[in-house]
C-alpha cells in the first residue's frame, strides 16, 4: 500500500509541477497560457493546455454578444467597452462553450461569460473581487431567496433544495443545486451560484456532462460493498484494519486514475453509474490519510476511479 | 522575494504544544505515518519575515479563516482585490476537507489561466468554474491584481496586469 500511496503521490506532485513549470513560461515569456490551437478533441495531459480557444465567426459572435448583453441585463452588470467572443474546449471536463470575455476601457477584463451549443448559460464570473456593496443579506435563508431569484431570472432550471454555505471570511455565500437523475446524485455537475455578501452575482457555473447507458443490472448494495471491502484489502493490505466503509450509495460518477498512477490526466467525460464507497481512516494511518472514496462500477464492481483526502 | 511555494499533503489545525494549537502540514518523508509537522510558527521562524511571491497549499484546512499559514510566509492576511495593493503575493489554500480531486481540478485550471492578460486573482476566479464537491470551499490572501511574476514590485501598485 505504501508504495502505491506514494506512487499515486508523486504522479500527483509531477502532473502539478508540469502545469506550474507551463504557467511560469507562459508569465516569464509573455505566451498567453492555457491557449493552442491543438486537435480539441484532445484530452488534457498534464503540462498541456487546460483549454484550447479559437475565434468564432461573426454571425456566431453576434449570437453570443446578444445572450451576453441580455444576461449582464439580469444580473446587473455595466456595459463593458469592449467584448470578445472565442471558442473554448476545455480538454479537461470534455466541455465546449462560446466563452465572452468583457474589458473596460483600459482593457481590463472585467466579467466572463459562456454560453454552450443551445445558448444556455453554463458560466459566468465577476472579476475584481469587489466584496462590499450594498446592504449585505441577514442570513443563508435571504441568500437562497437571492440565488433562487436569480436562478429563476437566467434560466438555470436547478432542481431540488440548494446546499446553502457562506463563503470563506464571509466573503459571500455559496449555493449549489446538485444534479439528480431517477434520484440518483450526478457529482460534480448541477448549478453553482455564487453571492458577493450584498446578493449580487460572484459566479455561477452549470454543469451536466453525459452520461453511459445504465448497466443492464446493477449490483445490490451488499455485494457492493463486499467488493468495496476487498478491494481496501487490496490498495490497504495490512493496514486494512484502519480504513472503515463509512457510506456506500449509488451515484454518477467520472472515471479517474485515482488508482492507477498510469491512467489518464484528467477524469473521464462521460460519466458512469458506481457505487460510490466512502471509507475512513483512524490509527496512525490517519496521520497522512483522512478517507478514499472507490468508484465501483455498478454493473461489474470493477475499480473505475475514485478519491482520496489527505 | 522568495519565488514559489507549493505543498501537497496533509493539513490540519494540530496540537503544537500542550493545549496551544497551530496551523501546519505533514511532512513528506517517505512514511505512511509518524511524519514530523511542520508548523506554521517553525516557518516563520526560519523564513524571519522573508516574504514569498505565490503559496499554493494544497492540503485540508490550510485556507480557513483563522490560519496561521500565509503569515510564514509573509503575506498579509487580507484579500485586496482591483484597486487594492498589499504587495506581489499571492497565498491560495482550502478550507475544512477538500478532496484530492477537487485540489487537482482547481489547481489545473488555476495555472492554467495565469498568465498575460490575467493575473492570480482571476485565474483564482476562473479556477472556480469547475465541477467539485458540494463544500469545496478554496480561499485565497494577497493581491488579486498581481501578475505572478517573481520578485519585488514598487509599492502602491494597483494595476499591475
Amino acid at each position: 500500500m505504501r508504495a502505491r500511496m506514494k506512487s499515486l503521490a508523486r504522479r500527483r506532485r509531477a502532473r502539478l509541477i508540469a502545469a506550474i513549470a507551463v504557467a511560469g513560461a507562459a508569465i516569464a515569456l509573455g505566451a498567453p497560457a492555457g491557449i493552442s490551437h491543438g486537435d480539441a478533441a484532445d484530452r488534457f495531459v498534464a503540462g498541456g493546455p487546460v483549454t484550447d480557444r479559437s475565434p468564432v465567426a461573426a454571425d456566431r459572435a453576434a449570437a453570443s454578444l446578444a445572450l451576453a448583453a441580455a444576461f449582464r441585463s439580469r444580473v446587473g452588470l455595466p456595459e463593458p467597452a469592449t467584448s470578445r467572443v472565442e471558442r473554448v474546449v476545455d480538454r479537461f471536463d470534455g466541455t465546449a462553450y462560446d466563452e465572452v470575455t468583457a474589458s473596460d476601457g483600459a482593457g481590463q477584463p472585467v466579467h466572463v461569460a459562456r454560453f454552450d451549443a443551445r445558448g444556455r448559460l453554463v458560466g459566468a464570473v465577476a472579476f475584481g473581487w469587489q466584496v462590499a456593496g450594498g446592504p449585505t443579506l441577514a442570513n443563508a435563508a435571504a441568500a437562497r431567496a437571492r440565488g433562487d431569484r436569480l436562478a429563476a431570472d437566467l434560466g438555470l432550471e436547478p432542481s431540488g433544495t440548494p446546499d446553502v454555505r457562506q463563503a470563506p471570511d464571509e466573503t459571500g455565500w455559496i449555493l449549489t443545486w446538485p444534479r439528480l437523475v431517477d434520484g440518483v446524485p450526478v457529482v460534480g455537475d448541477g448549478v453553482r451560484v455564487d453571492l458577493w455578501p450584498d446578493g449580487r452575482m460572484h459566479a455561477i457555473v452549470r454543469t451536466e456532462r453525459s452520461l453511459a447507458a445504465r448497466p443492464a443490472t446493477t449490483l445490490d448494495e451488499a455485494t457492493a460493498r463486499t467488493r468495496a471491502t476487498a478491494t481496501l484489502g487490496t490498495i490497504f493490505g495490512g493496514r486494512a484494519g484502519q480504513v472503515r466503509i463509512a457510506s456506500i450509495a449509488l451515484g454518477w460518477v467520472a472515471p479517474n486514475s485515482a488508482f492507477d498512477p498510469t491512467g489518464p490526466d484528467a477524469p473521464g467525460a462521460t460519466l458512469r453509474l458506481a457505487w460510490i464507497a466512502e471509507a475512513r481512516t483512524s490509527g496512525d494511518l490517519a496521520d497522512g490519510l483522512r478517507a478514499v472514496k472507490l468508484f465501483l462500477d455498478a454493473g461489474t464492481g470493477t475499480l473505475i476511479g475514485g478519491d482520496v483526502l489527505r | 522575494m522568495a519565488p514559489d511555494n507549493y505543498v501537497h499533503s496533509h493539513g490540519d489545525n494540530y496540537i503544537y504544544s500542550g493545549s496551544t494549537r497551530d496551523f501546519g502540514f505533514r511532512e513528506d518523508a517517505g512514511v505512511c505515518a509518524g511524519a514530523r509537522i511542520v508548523f506554521a510558527r517553525d516557518i516563520s521562524a526560519v523564513r524571519l519575515g522573508r516574504p514569498s511571491n505565490l503559496v499554493v497549499i494544497s492540503t485540508c484546512h490550510l485556507g480557513e479563516s483563522g490560519t496561521t499559514m500565509p503569515a510564514a510566509f509573509a503575506i498579509p492576511k487580507t484579500k485586496a482585490g482591483r484597486g487594492a495593493w498589499v504587495g506581489p503575493s499571492f497565498y491560495l489554500g482550502y478550507g475544512g476537507e477538500a478532496w484530492d480531486s477537487d485540489e487537482y481540478a482547481f489547481e489545473t485550471r488555476f495555472w492554467g489561466a495565469i498568465g498575460p492578460g490575467y493575473g492570480v486573482g482571476q485565474a483564482y476566479d476562473f479556477a472556480r468554474l469547475g465541477s467539485f464537491n458540494v463544500g469545496f470551499a478554496p480561499n485565497w490572501y494577497g493581491s488579486y491584481v498581481w501578475t505572478g511574476r517573481a520578485g519585488p514590485l514598487p509599492t502602491g501598485c494597483t494595476s499591475c496586469l
